[in-house]
């Protein structure tokens, strides 16, 4: 894991899906709060 | 607590068990410690192929049944497919720029078909994002993602009908050609990522849902069509 390409490998993957976890949360949010407009 | 928070945390613990396989298996006797690299990027690219047959597969249902929770499905597919794709795109650079010497080669049938589908798919989304009444956007999108997913096998089998630099799978039907510790690391990376993509899918799909239903409220509430537009007034232009 200490070689660069091997960790910048594990960093991308991981960052990806922890990015696009917290978009769909960052969604949900938003999407509670148009519920919540009328 | 709710189902897509017990989901996504079993999805979190999978992952860490299949980073800790993939990073204490000892070194491959021909690449070293660069192996580790295949447990990133074959899952990646086993969920990609299986996001794409999702988004077909979700769009013949709509196409058949015209239930909307199908078209939405195959919608969050094809974007977790673009996403997986382009990590399987990257992680094969950095993989072969340090074995083969290059991170990418033109010549080859399977990075350069890999390319294709990714931006074949880039299009399927924007063909979506293009068209506003649903229904156009649905059969459109059902019908790319039909003739879309044409290239997955292509993509899988480039590798043995074209012999150029990318090496052949490494789970065959004859057995498995890699070690034992190797193939548990990639296995359970396997079963890690399938899951991350199950809950992401399933989340997003949700999401779409409810997107629509607000979509469809907020229009209904905007009242008949014209009442936005003032009438002329007489008398005063002038």
């Amino acid at each position: 894991m200490t070689e660069p390409a091997v960790f910048f490998s594990y960093f991308i993957s991981y960052s990806m899906m922890i990015g696009f976890f917290v978009r769909l949360v960052l969604r949900d949010r938003k999407l509670r709060d148009r519920i919540g407009d009328k | 607590m709710k189902p897509r928070l017990i989901f996504s945390g079993l999805a979190g613990a999978v992952l860490a068990s299949g980073l800790y396989l993939a990073a204490s298996h000892p070194p491959d006797s021909f690449q070293g410690e660069f192996a580790r690299i295949i447990h990133v990027h074959v899952p990646a690219a086993w969920v990609a192929f299986l996001a794409f047959g999702v988004t077909m597969v979700a769009g013949l249902v709509w196409l058949a049944t015209k239930n909307y929770t199908f078209d939405h499905i195959a919608s969050a597919s094809a974007e977790l497919g673009v996403l997986f794709t382009s990590l399987a795109l990257v992680t094969g650079m950095l993989w072969g720029d340090v074995v083969w010497g290059k991170a990418w080669d033109w010549g080859d049938a399977r990075m350069a078909s890999t390319a294709l589908m990714f931006f074949v798919y880039i299009g399927y989304l924007a063909l979506r994002r293009s068209i506003d009444d649903s229904e156009a956007r649905a059969k459109r999108a059902a019908v790319l993602g039909s003739i879309a997913f044409l290239q997955v096998p292509l993509v899988y089998f480039s590798v043995t009908i074209w012999r150029t630099l990318h090496p052949t799978p490494s789970i065959r039907p004859d057995g498995p050609s890699m070690p034992t510790e190797q193939l548990k690391a990639m296995l359970a990376n396997l079963a890690a990522y399938t899951l991350v993509y199950v809950v992401f899918v399933v989340w997003r799909g949700q999401q779409s849902s409810q997107e629509t239903l607000l979509e469809e409220r907020d229009n209904f509430d905007l009242g008949p069509a014209g009442t936005a537009i003032e009438p002329p007034t007489l008398g005063t232009t002038t």
